[in-house]
């Protein structure tokens, strides 16, 4: 390889500081779960890099599977628990409205 | 083809580069998961793509290919249910004509 | 056509579900010790126990559709082998786009949100196009909601490309359905207007 594992993971990390400044500054929830997951599948590749840079890619490898699945998982979850709550206080106020009205 | 594999290698850090700028620079949520779902996903497929050259026809690659096919079809998926939420908890895009 | 459950499909959809949950375990280990054949098989029922109802499209009324005849898939197969390619090519288009949006030092973004009214019948047509929108050039699907598909651009060109519903026509090809040449866009500015 020309071009050495150790420099593309610093890249890679370098990348991840653009990435947490949105996790910390971002203006909504949303902004900071879309740095959460961005950094999420950064670090699968980081995992992988990190394994050829250790020498153990066959064992790093597995991590880097699982972690993609759990970022996944995760990202569901939350963005669903969002959606599920506020869905229920748009018809809580669609109900307040129907009251007001009647 | 290690040749290949840097060249691959190099592009994806070249995407995940403009991930991260995109994510810092883009004026709303909304531009921002084009930089995520977009840039992202290619951005790793090719990293990936160029270790897989690098290593050969082995065990190690079927995982790499294996993360590369995972992350192609559930980073969409995030980022559209992601902006999906946003919209439905009342958020809208930002629009140019609002500026002036 | 009856889509009830018989034992048979039962009995097929546990064994299909298990060998492939079990090659998956195989193709992640890497091991053919008799220790691990043994735990991975013990794995595989236990995962197929858990999970099988997921699969049991003709049981859950949620899932119910009528299933697709033999030779739809024989002629889907050989239809999204040409779709695939031309998927790859829009991608980097579509990177390449974005990527000059972001470089760019103005930074010519013109977002704006539309709606339109997909032709296209089944749910996994609408899926496919759902994807390959979020992955074309400066789109992302934000909803879909009984035919009806909302739509982020992220600026001007990418609005045309949705206009001239080329995505589309390529997807209802691979089902064998139709779409009509332009697709009517509508704004979407007001909350109102995509509230469930």
């Amino acid at each position: 390889m020309i071009v050495p594992h150790v420099v593309v993971l610093a890249i890679a990390v370098a990348v991840n500081a653009g990435l947490f400044y949105r996790l910390l500054v971002g203006r909504t929830p949303f902004d900071r779960l879309l740095a959460a997951t961005a950094i999420g599948t950064n670090a699968v590749v980081l995992l992988v890099l990190i394994g050829f840079v250790f020498e153990r890619p066959d064992a790093f490898v597995d991590l880097a599977l699982s972690y993609a699945l759990l970022n996944f998982i995760g990202t569901v979850a939350v963005g669903k628990y969002l959606e599920t709550r506020q869905h229920q206080l748009w018809s809580l106020m669609r109900g307040l409205e129907e009251e007001e009205d009647a | 083809m290690n040749v290949a594999g840097d060249v691959f290698i190099g592009l994806g850090l070249v995407f995940m580069v403009i991930t991260a700028l995109g994510l810092v620079r883009l004026p709303d949520f909304f531009s921002r998961v084009h930089a995520v779902s977009k840039s992202e996903t290619l951005g790793i497929a090719l990293l990936l793509l160029g270790l897989i050259l690098h290593e050969g026809a082995t065990l190690l690659s079927l995982k790499f290919a294996l993360i590369l096919v995972f992350v192609a079809i559930a980073n969409p998926v995030g980022a559209h249910l992601l902006t999906r939420a946003a919209l439905r908890t009342g958020q809208m895009p930002w629009r140019k004509e609002e500026r002036g | 056509m009856d889509v009830r459950p018989t034992k048979i499909r039962q009995t097929l959809r546990w064994t299909v579900q298990t060998l492939a949950l079990f090659a998956v375990w195989f193709a992640f280990s890497g091991h053919t010790e008799i220790e691990f054949l043994v735990v991975g098989a013990v794995v595989a029922v236990l995962g197929t126990a858990l999970t099988h109802w997921l699969f049991a499209g003709d049981q859950d009324p949620r899932f119910m559709h009528v299933p697709y005849p033999f030779l739809w898939f024989v002629r889907g197969f050989f239809r999204s082998l040409l779709y695939i390619p031309w998927l790859l090519w829009e991608i980097l288009v579509s990177n390449l786009h974005v990527a000059y949006l972001v470089l760019h030092p103005r930074l010519p973004v013109e977002p704006n949100l539309v709606g339109f009214d997909t032709s296209l019948q089944s749910e996994t047509a609408q899926v496919l196009l759902a994807q390959s929108i979020t992955l074309t050039p400066g789109t992302v699907t934000v909803d879909v909601t009984d035919g009806r598909f909302i739509v982020h651009c992220l600026s001007n060109k990418s609005r045309q490309g949705m206009e001239e519903g080329s995505i589309q026509r390529k997807v209802a090809g691979i089902f064998g359905e139709s779409a009509p040449d332009r697709v009517r866009l509508t704004d979407v500015v007001r909350v109102e207007q995509v509230l469930p």
